[in-house]
């Protein structure tokens, strides 16, 4: 090993640009990164994608089946229970997430992965709070469409 | 290139609730050196190194790297700042080439220049074949060198490295030692902590000693050691000697005239620890002394006084037992503690 391929002469030479000025492509990049970091946890540990799943699912059974002998038109006409609980539990699930969404960063700090972010120069260290958004909101995403389907199919069976 | 210093650290102060870490630190160090911080745990080491690397905001002093304030202008001296933390913080479940392509994308290097980067660096420091796999696979030597990859990529005028062989094995010791003198070779400034002497008696070019959130000496090591002079003659009576024995012994040699002082070392078997004049053949006369005395010899040695005795003459005690002294301190405050939860 030679002292020459220690440093990189290109990389030196862009260092000194880059210094100057960051911009919104920058902003975006680290973004993207610390989102994709969470999206490579989630493929690696897919139980937390499945627990995501069956635990609204969960409610869904058991509240449906416990309550499905409700009188008519309790909760006016054009609702039944099924579409009642359906958005109830939508909403409980997104709001579950959301609180849960600081939950990464809390084990960063915990273990000291988070000094790695804050030594590093970010454009705005917004960027950390903002993947952890778009990841929670994407895993949302998924749990509702799998909720509606999942409601969909077992009223078509009932 | 300009001549103007590396990091410049003025006054620094920095208070924890009612401790004070660190109390004055001032520090400059020239770029393309090794310095190394010296003292035991406790000191104010990591706290100096959390402000300088933009972790911690300081109560006072100022400090500048490669001319930019860690104040004012915090952005622009993390670009320029590598910082090797002393516990390894890995991604368990990230591979070792995703950590380093998430390290690239947070410094902001473009794509193609981050891959022949990132190439480089896992081939420089002997990943190639673990670069795809977890990092909760590997080893603890393994690790650090994924650490130094990282700290690294970026390509850092100022290196900062707090405790960086820690529980490494003698082999990835010395691993991390030959990189971090190419590394100076190459050009990169080092800022190197740690209360291993031999650490930085091998690595660095100049050594600051702190002790208890104060810079107590600093200079080469060989103006340290210098300063301190005499030679140390190191006396083992019997394997392991009774203490009267050590003490008569003692008490004998202290009344030769080359002999300066006698300390009996009851940590190592009540082994006789002996400064010197340097300039007689103290050896000699020494083990003469022990004949006619009639005491026998188990071993005896004589060396150059080491960072050690260096830290012994500034603190008037030992890195041991000062953390020693502070461990008991932590012991006692919690006792107190627990005494007045009690009340």
């Amino acid at each position: 090993m030679s002292s020459s391929t220690i440093q990189n002469t290109q990389l030196q030479q862009w260092k000194d640009d880059a210094i100057a000025s960051p911009g919104f492509s920058e902003f975006l990049q680290e973004t993207l990164a610390l989102t994709k970091r969470l999206f490579i946890q989630l493929q690696r540990r897919p139980s937390t994608l499945a627990a995501g799943i069956v635990q609204p699912l969960m409610w869904l059974i058991l509240f449906g089946a416990l309550f499905q002998n409700v009188p008519q038109g309790l909760f006016g006409d054009s609702v039944n229970y099924g579409q009642f609980i359906g958005a109830g539990i939508i909403v409980f699930t997104a709001f579950g997430g959301a609180l849960n969404a600081g939950l990464p960063v809390m084990f960063d700090r915990e273990f000291g992965f988070l000094n790695r972010l804050l030594v590093a120069p970010l454009v705005s260290r917004f960027s950390i709070v903002i993947a952890s958004a778009l990841f929670i909101a994407a895993m949302s995403l998924v749990q509702t469409a799998a909720i509606v389907i999942l409601s969909e199919i077992g009223r078509a069976h009932v | 290139m300009s001549q103007q210093p590396a990091v410049v650290i003025k006054g620094l102060q920095k208070r924890y609730g009612d401790v004070q870490a660190v109390k004055d630190v001032s520090l400059q160090i020239e770029p393309g050196e090794i310095f190394g911080l010296l003292g035991p745990n406790g000191a104010g080491k990591t706290t100096t190194i959390r402000c300088l690397c933009t972790l911690t905001l300081p109560d006072a002093g100022s400090l500048d790297v490669m001319g930019v304030s860690v104040v004012d202008d915090p952005r622009q001296v993390r670009q320029r700042l590598g910082y090797i933390a002393q516990e390894v913080a890995l991604d368990k479940v990230l591979t070792g080439r995703e950590l380093l392509d998430l390290q690239a994308a947070i410094y902001h290097l473009p794509g193609k220049l981050a891959k022949a980067r990132i190439d480089q660096m896992i081939e420089l420091l002997e990943l190639t074949d673990w670069a795809d796999k977890k990092t909760g696979t590997y080893s603890g030597g393994l690790k650090k060198r994924l650490d130094l990859a990282a700290g690294l990529l970026h390509q850092p005028d100022v290196l900062v490295l707090d405790e960086p062989t820690v529980g490494l094995d003698i082999e990835s010791r010395s691993a991390v030692w030959r990189f971090l003198r190419q590394l100076q070779a190459a050009g990169t400034t080092i800022l190197i902590t740690s209360h291993y002497l031999e650490e930085v008696d091998a690595l660095a070019s100049r050594v600051a000693i702190i002790d208890q959130g104060q810079v107590i000496s600093s200079g080469t090591p060989a103006n340290l050691k210098a300063k301190v002079g005499g030679e140390r003659i190191t006396l083992r009576i019997r394997e392991f000697t009774p203490l009267t024995e050590a003490q008569q012994a003692s008490e004998m040699l202290q009344g030769l005239p080359v002999v300066q002082e006698v300390i009996v070392n009851s940590a190592q078997g009540n082994s006789l620890n002996l400064v010197v004049d340097s300039e007689s053949d103290a050896l000699m006369t020494v083990q003469t002394a022990l004949k006619e005395a009639g005491l026998p010899t188990f071993g005896i040695a004589q060396s150059q006084p080491s960072l050690d005795d260096v830290y012994l003459a500034a603190t008037g005690r030992t890195i041991m037992d000062a953390e020693v002294a502070a461990a008991s301190k932590r012991d006692m405050k919690k006792e107190m503690k627990q005494q007045n939860m009690k009340r």
